[in-house]
């Protein structure tokens, strides 16, 4: 009994892998945190004293200039690496008894139906992928996330989008849910036949997977998912100049009105916005990121002055990628303890309370 | 942009995280039921070890020490913040002939891990995973002897729980 115990928990441990690509860097920063919190604990006696709040992350310097979108990176071509899928930063285990296959390499075309059930489909930028996949896994130039439309929201010029559920994917990436996995839409209840699509993009990554499954089973294959970020521990990046900005907020019962919503083009306004987000300095490093798809999520749309020029690929060529659309999304998770802005170009802060309402009355959204 | 790494510590001591760093997120998983808590417990031990590493580096056993602090600390988790999260590892809605289901016996047996008190799971991982004595359990734990004679199913007392780490040479 004690060899069969043993070969089991053998087994087991041997399935695992850290998710953390850096552990030098996160223990260094997990000691720096401790000496920081056991210096707060006298320091806030005093900060309290004074009326100031102690912020929680990590506090870059004053003299550290926010960073700018200044190049795109291409996005990257998904590969089958043993039994998982590898694409940027995402590592996603592929299921027994699933097949990879490569987009340009499916036989036939995708109208015989089901060829490509269990199947991930690893797409190249610029491909086209197969709606009969269950999954894709894509790498996109396009980094802004989708969303539902709000609906019974009339009379307005810009159609109201919906915040994507906010995920941190283990090793601490975050993702973009485009409807949530408990959506009707989703519902594994839908009839035979009933076609699933739902979006989850890794900005950071530039990936995109598409799931053509129901939500359950998208959860699912989102909890096996893992990541190897290479950002993270910046403040927010953001474009130089912005000529307009929207804000949507969700109700407290997580419901989009009228009064969620906020535009402006008028410079001072989405100058006090840019100004608001680059003094956020509490950045959250992977190992401490938190977003979760059970809260609440604001979308801010940056639109940049100049069209984002691509960057020069790997191997020194320039690339003749197109330049981009000029736009930023931050999507900041909401209470539950865990406010965080995330930029779809990179940098992830935690934002106070104040930080959050400061920027809902910068659009004229009622706190 | 590039990783942050921020800075890598004293001599050494990257090299001895780079390289053990993988197995001590695995035993840290076995300990406490869970690679996400292992990594953290892992980690958390790591930065113990850190602070104590010019007592272990060159001579001590950096490795012996971490695990040292690992276990004491899995031993000790009831009294830990953590401890209060409720381990989300396993997959409550599972239908039948979904491939994932099949994907490892890794699963049943961080399960079966988790559904083990604190104690006795790490009683039963150094007993039957790192082949340990009761009375090299006793010393991992802080323990006497007499009091790590329990099995691993049986109840376990309270001890060795908050005595300072020493670093072994």
């Amino acid at each position: 009994m004690t060899q069969r115990v043993a070969a089991l928990l053998d087994e087991a441990m041997s399935t695992l892998e850290p998710g953390n690509p850096d552990p030098v860097a996160a223990v260094l920063a997990r000691g720096r945190a401790a000496r920081r919190r056991t210096l707060g604990t006298g320091v806030l006696a005093v900060a309290v004293l004074i009326g100031a709040g102690v912020a929680v992350g990590t506090q870059v310097g004053e003299d550290e200039p926010p960073p700018l979108v200044s190049e795109v990176a291409e996005p990257p071509m998904p590969q089958q690496v043993g039994d998982t899928v590898v694409a940027g930063g995402l590592i996603l285990p592929v299921p027994k008894g699933w097949r990879v296959a490569r987009a340009g390499l499916v036989p036939g075309n995708c109208a015989t139906g089901t060829m490509l059930d269990n199947t991930i489909l690893i797409v190249a930028p610029g491909e086209g992928g197969c709606v009969f996949a269950s999954i894709e896994v894509r790498g996109t130039k396009e980094v802004n996330p989708g969303g539902d439309l709000a609906s019974g929201l009339p009379g307005r010029d810009d159609p109201i989008v919906a915040s994507p559920r906010t995920y941190t994917v283990r090793g601490g990436e975050p993702a973009w849910l485009a409807r949530g996995v408990d959506d009707e839409m989703n519902s594994p209840a839908r009839p035979p036949g009933f076609r699933y699509y739902n979006t989850l993009l890794l900005p950071w990554s530039r990936v995109s997977v598409t799931f053509r499954v129901a939500g359950p089973d998208q959860q699912r294959i989102i909890d096996s998912m893992r990541t190897a970020p290479d950002r993270g521990t910046t403040r927010l990046v953001l474009p130089g100049t912005v000529t307009k900005a929207n804000l949507t907020v969700p109700d407290a019962t997580g419901r989009y009105q009228p009064s969620g919503y906020g535009k402006s083009t008028a410079p001072a306004t989405v100058g006090a916005v840019l100004d608001l987000l680059r003094a956020q300095k509490s950045v959250v490093d992977n190992a401490h990121a938190c977003a979760s798809a059970g809260q609440r999520a604001a979308r801010l749309t940056l639109y940049a002055a100049q069209p984002v020029a691509p960057s020069a690929s790997p191997t020194g060529a320039r690339s003749t990628l197109p330049a981009l659309n000029p736009t930023t999304t931050v999507i900041i998770s909401l209470g539950g303890g865990c406010q965080e802005a995330v930029s779809s170009d990179g940098g992830r802060v935690r934002l106070r309370d104040a930080a959050v309402n400061k920027l809902k009355r910068l659009f004229g959204i009622a706190g | 942009m590039g990783r942050s790494t921020g800075g890598t510590g004293p001599e050494g001591f990257a090299e001895f995280v780079s390289a053990r760093y993988p197995m001590l997120v695995r035993y840290g998983a076995l300990l406490v039921g869970d690679q996400g808590r292992g990594e953290d417990l892992a980690q958390e031990a790591l930065v113990k070890t850190y602070r104590a590493w010019r007592k272990l580096h060159p001579d001590g056993d950096p490795e012996a020490y971490t695990r040292r602090v690992m276990v004491r600390a899995a031993w000790r988790v009831r009294r830990r913040m953590w401890r209060r999260e409720v381990p989300s590892a396993a997959l409550p809605e599972r239908s039948t002939g979904d491939p994932y289901d099949s994907r490892d016996t890794a699963q049943l047996v961080f399960a079966a891990l988790r559904a083990l008190p604190a104690q006795q799971r790490v009683v039963l991982v150094l007993r039957y995973w790192a082949g340990l004595s009761e009375l090299e359990i006793a010393a991992q734990l802080g323990c006497s002897t007499g009091r790590s004679r329990a099995a691993p199913a049986g109840p376990w007392p309270r001890c060795g729980p908050r005595a300072a780490h020493s670093p072994t040479r």
